[in-house]
């Protein structure tokens, strides 16, 4: 073979071997290249997300709940951080030992604790609370104890974190006031649910939204992008509540309610003009903080939820319907016959006869009122009574408020007039009262109750709750029966009512109960009350006091009640700053039921305490 | 020999140098481009570090505003005040210890009445509900 032809079968042997090579990586290519495509176009979204779902990780949130302030910007309740403790029994490598450390740290019975890990994890449970809502720096405490019990016996921990142990952020509910208005804020839950008062009332102003977080992470898992859901933030709730005032009258309840015996009390104080509630007390109560502690009994509150029979002081609808229609007059002299009237089957007895309607009341006589209500006759009354709000809500922002009973004009009995004029055969409520005097204190205008002052959005905003009102009497029939009540207060049944400084008015209450085994009312038993307002020439609150089967000897409301609303009132006045207006009313010798207040010249205050002093004396003789 | 071949002068192609030089001119530049995006990629991972750790500690300063907000709340309560007040012998304020030097008319009242005379007027302009209850209930002749 020649030369030539050898060395041109060589090139030829070389060029195929060098074309199969690139038809090999043009192959391998083209393999690769079609695999590119099905994965980066067909394949896309699958991909997409699990590349997405390697480096990004979801966070659930809540947002920590809204803040019940009082009226002048007290936390009343409020949310802080918090961190839950919970297991997942299935990575646990020995449930015996982690039953002995979490027994040793959370002071658990070890066989409980280690019983019901078992349990969970016989039966696959990968989840299993250990203690929640621990404050943060107890949290971090228990968290170091925790590690070092572990590390001691041979529990593996890697980084920081025990195998099979979790903790998750939360929040705690704490209500810093302590038993404050715990009646009125209520409480939330464990999972932070409102479940009474303002936290049940205003649950969708307060709670937290769930939000979720996307969290991008580099290779190092470090968090270098975050993307928020976006939903609204809670609001926080501004009660009508003052703090201070709230104090004040539980202290005083508290107290009177000692001194009396009593089963319970409540105490309410609202400003006549406005229809804000000042304070809203009851006693017993409860502490939030701790309300497993607590019976469940103490959690309603009694001044919208509790139903009695109110007695006297009902008595001031009868003569204030009355008097709105003109069919009596203050100085108009009762007849009451021998001192017992009897009216279908019913006898009503009274020792006070052939008294001007004005001394009437100022004893409390029954008769008077009956007589009162009688002239209205019984279509007039019920118009009145449903005018006044009785048998329905007041419609105050709290949860579960009771109507009251207020039994239809058609179902009355001959007697049930009579029974009504006096406060029997008639359920209120500690506030539908309250409201009365409200009324007469407020020129005869009926403001509609609040509690809740504002609700505040988080971008600085505000929703201002404004104030409702209705006329139930004329002006000038509040202002006669103010000056009737202000009788009571200084020389009638509620002279232990009278605060020193302050002229003050108001009617006391002393009723039977109704028992519902016996089916009748027991006169064993009392609700004492006193409600009234003061001052009495501009009232600036009003007070109601009710008192739950006081056992003292002297159980009257006169006796119970009048003391705790002296006391209240002395307190809660100057701090309204309200001037005394007390030796300016004395100096007019305003005793008489004739007294126009308009006409009271001012006097110079200096001379009150002479009159203070002297009124004092005059109490300690009495 | 050796002289001829020295004499050969070797031909520069311009075209070859200047395709050479826009390459590199390319190459700097994609170079350069790369370089900048990648200080710009990282510069932004560390801002987007540095935002979340700040935002982080935001939340931090919240938590612990909360706490002493918290604190504050429990140590002036009334009852702790009163119990301070008391062990610095101060007393109960009573009505003698107000002097009225003019004629007395609190700003809180004068609000609280404007605010009820208010309430009266829109509920006259607007022929409420309650109005009519009203007026039912002086002419004895409610119905609910």
């Amino acid at each position: 073979m020649p030369a030539s032809i050898r060395k041109k079968d060589f090139r030829q042997e070389t060029f195929v071997r060098f074309l199969l090579i690139v038809a090999l990586f043009t192959i391998w290519l083209g393999i690769i290249g079609i695999r590119l495509v099905y994965l980066q176009i067909s394949q896309h979204e699958f991909f997409k997300e699990r590349a997405i779902s390697q480096r990004r990780d979801k966070v659930r949130k809540r947002m920590m709940r809204g803040t019940i302030y009082d009226r002048s910007g007290r936390a009343l309740a409020m949310s802080v951080k918090a961190r839950s403790l919970f297991l997942n029994p299935q990575e646990i490598e020995n449930p015996f030992i982690a039953a002995e450390i979490l027994a040793s740290v959370f002071k658990f019975k070890k066989e409980e604790i280690l019983k019901e890990l078992l349990k969970a994890k016989q039966e696959g449970k990968r989840f299993f609370w250990v203690g929640r809502k621990i404050e943060e720096e107890q949290a971090k405490r228990i968290s170091e104890t925790l590690q070092r019990e572990a590390q001691a016996k041979g529990l593996s921990v890697i980084k920081e974190q025990i195998t099979g142990f979790y903790w998750q952020e939360d929040q705690k509910r704490v209500y810093p006031l302590g038993s404050l208005a715990a009646n009125v804020i209520g409480f939330s839950n464990i999972d932070d649910v409102g479940q009474a008062g303002i936290e049940l009332s205003q649950e969708s102003n307060l709670r937290g939204a769930v939000v979720r977080k996307w969290q991008e992470r580099d290779r190092l898992g470090r968090v270098f992008d975050s993307e928020m859901e976006e939903k609204e933030p809670p609001k926080d709730v501004y009660l009508t509540i003052s703090a201070s005032i709230q104090h004040r009258v539980e202290e005083a309840l508290k107290e009177g309610v000692e001194k009396a015996k009593a089963k319970s009390g409540i105490a309410i104080v609202i400003e006549p003009k406005t229809g804000e509630i000042l304070a809203m007390a009851n006693y017993p109560s409860f502490d939030p903080n701790f309300y497993s502690r607590f019976s469940s009994e103490l959690f309603s509150n009694r001044a919208i939820q509790n139903v009695f029979a109110p007695g006297s002081t009902f008595k001031v609808v009868s003569y204030g319907a009355a008097l709105d229609r003109g069919l009596i007059a203050p100085d108009e002299v009762v007849d009451c016959g021998n001192g017992v009237i009897q009216i279908a089957d019913r006898k009503f007895k009274d020792t006070h006869c052939r008294k001007s309607f004005q001394d009437s009341i100022v004893v409390s006589s029954n008769i008077a009122a009956i007589r009162a209500a009688q002239r209205l006759g019984e279509d007039g009354f019920y118009s009145y009574l449903r005018a006044f709000g009785f048998g329905e809500q007041t419609g105050i922002e709290l949860p579960a408020e009771s109507t009251g009973i207020l039994s239809q004009k058609e179902r009355w009995s001959s007697a049930s007039l009579a029974s009504i004029a006096i406060g029997y055969e008639i359920g209120v409520t500690a506030l539908q009262m309250a409201l009365v005097f409200a009324t007469v204190a407020n020129d005869g205008v009926m403001m509609k109750p609040r509690i809740v002052k504002e609700i505040r959005y988080s971008e600085g905003t505000y929703r201002k709750m404004e104030p409702e009102a209705r006329k139930v009497l004329e002006e000038q029939t509040a202002s006669v029966l103010r000056k009737m009540l202000y009788q009571v207060v200084l020389r009638g049944t509620g002279r232990l009512a009278d605060p020193d400084g302050y002229t003050a008015a108001g009617k006391t209450g002393t009723a039977w109960k109704y028992d519902e085994k016996l089916k009748k009312y027991n006169s064993e038993k009392y609700v004492s009350s006193f409600i009234g307002f003061a001052p009495v020439q501009k009232p600036a609150a009003v007070v109601a006091v009710v008192l739950d089967e006081p056992r003292t000897e002297r159980r009257n409301g006169g006796d119970v009640a009048a003391p705790i609303f002296r006391r209240i009132m002395e307190q809660i006045l100057p701090e309204l700053q309200i001037p005394p207006d007390e030796a300016l009313v004395a100096e007019e010798k305003i005793e008489t039921s004739n007294t126009d207040f308009s006409e009271v010249p001012r006097v110079a205050v200096q001379d009150s305490d002479r009159k203070t002093d002297e009124k004092r004396r005059r109490k300690r003789e009495d | 020999m050796k002289g001829r071949l020295q004499k050969i002068k070797r031909e520069t192609d311009v075209i070859t140098w200047r395709y050479s030089l826009v390459f590199l001119i390319v190459i700097v530049l994609l170079g350069t481009g790369f370089l900048y995006a990648a200080k710009a990629h990282f510069s932004a991972m560390n801002y987007s570090m540095k935002n979340e750790r700040l935002q982080k500690e935001i939340e931090e300063l919240e938590n612990n505003q909360r706490k002493l907000k918290l604190k504050k709340e429990i140590a002036s309560s009334p009852s702790e005040v009163e119990k301070a007040a008391r062990r610095l012998g101060f007393r109960q304020m009573s009505p003698q210890d107000i002097q009225v030097l003019s004629k007395a008319k609190s700003v809180n009242n004068n609000s609280s009445e404007e605010l009820s005379r208010e309430a009266v007027r829109r509920q006259k302009d607007g022929q409420s509900a309650e109005e009519k209850q009203i007026k039912y209930a002086k002419t004895g002749d409610l119905k609910e």
